[in-house]
């Protein structure tokens, strides 16, 4: 038995030490990274402009679906040229969508070693109202209030009623 | 950098799967009990499974329910930040939306302080055990409401929209109480439950003693 765990504490120390160096040595050397944030306003019927910075990359492409596609579509990712830190821009243009459509896509980026896949999504959107004003506000506060006021005291009445009966009970 | 956006659905996945489970338990622990309290001896294979259901289901809801409660908690946590705060205090919806969710994470707060201060007796009379069942299939409904919402919010419509519809609910405009209600329900409330309260302990009070069987 203590032969056997000696045995295999020798093979993963083995193997840890045959991968290890060499696992690093390639995360350094090209460890790609992807930097995007999804647009936070995407209007429907005009075309989504998706950028990211890729450090590392040599190639990236987006995938994505609108939720109603059998498959998913894909194109490509263009480097605009521009570098940002120690990596560089990257385009692509998503087709208009309507509104209210909830479109998931993921960027891949490559190069000749390796590649990395984020996910995101992005809703598209109609500019909204301009909003509540301060009187809808005040008033939705004090309906906040009156129903935690109702919903407590209603918890209050059981908890005393539960107390009493099983008590009763007992 | 993963989208906040990612992280809020799975929060939301977890707290609606962990309360529907409640929900679900709670269904099932009733059905059983009924079962046990009613039909017990026609079928005794039923008798098997009703009893089985019944010691596992109660434990089950309660797990579930306290998991459910602390994941809506982290959902509201990532759901604030998934969104601009602009964006939220300026939508209708999202108001609707946090009104159902904290109404909703009442009813289940409450149904686990219930269940933690009475414990499994909670199940021993028949009209406790009906209310706390119906506390939590409040919980559940009013839940299930807010996600409707929610699925507005997200874009993606909801499977309740005929529902909702057919009985003229819209998740648009905001929904407020007129002023002079809020107010009533506001001062109301409490004074007719600790009125309620004073009237149970008086009672107890006023309850003569049982006398103990002549040996």
């Amino acid at each position: 038995m203590r032969g056997r765990a000696l045995y295999l504490i020798l093979i993963v120390t083995l193997v840890a030490w045959a991968s290890g160096p060499n696992l690093a040595t390639a995360q350094t050397a090209s460890e790609i990274e992807i930097d995007h944030t999804p647009p936070a306003i995407v209007l429907p019927g005009l075309q989504v402009n998706l950028t990211a910075v890729l450090t590392n990359a040599t190639e990236a492409s987006v995938t994505w679906n609108n939720g109603s596609m059998s498959s998913d579509s894909q194109v490509p990712m263009t480097n605009t040229s521009e570098r940002s830190g120690s990596g560089w821009v990257y385009g692509a243009w998503l087709p208009a969508e309507s509104d209210g459509v909830q479109v998931s896509y993921s960027i891949n980026a490559s190069n000749s070693a390796t590649n990395k896949i984020m996910s995101y999504f992005l809703v598209v959107s109609a500019p909204s109202s301009p909003g509540l004003t301060g009187a809808d506000q005040d008033r939705w506060m004090l309906t906040m209030a009156a129903t935690m006021s109702m919903g407590i005291s209603t918890l209050a009445v059981l908890y005393w009623y539960m107390g009493r009966r099983l008590r009763k009970e007992r | 950098m993963v989208d906040p956006r990612v992280i809020h659905s799975i929060t939301i996945e977890m707290c609606t799967g962990f309360l529907l489970l409640a929900g679900a338990a709670v269904i099932a622990k009733v059905v059983a009990d009924f079962w046990l309290r009613r039909l017990h001896g026609h079928i005794s294979r039923f008798d098997r499974w009703a009893a089985a259901v019944s010691r596992y289901a109660e434990p089950a809801s309660y797990f579930a329910l306290v998991a459910g409660v602390l994941a809506t908690f982290l959902s509201m946590v990532t759901g604030s930040l998934a969104w601009p705060f602009e964006d939220l205090v300026a939508s209708s919806t999202v108001h609707n939306k946090i009104l159902l969710t904290a109404a909703s994470q009442v009813v289940f707060i409450g149904a686990v302080i219930l269940r933690t201060r009475y414990k499994f007796e909670i199940w021993m009379a028949r009209s406790t055990s009906a209310f706390y069942s119906l506390l939590v299939i409040i919980g559940v409904a009013l839940m299930t409401f807010q996600n409707s919402v929610a699925g507005h919010l997200a874009g993606k419509g909801s499977l309740l929209d005929d529902f909702l519809h057919a009985v003229q609910i819209d998740t648009h405009p905001i929904w407020v109480f007129p002023e002079w209600a809020s107010v009533l329900i506001l001062v109301a409330f409490p004074l007719a439950a600790v009125a309620v309260g004073f009237w149970l302990r008086t009672s107890k009070e006023r309850t003569p003693a049982v006398p103990a069987p002549a040996a």
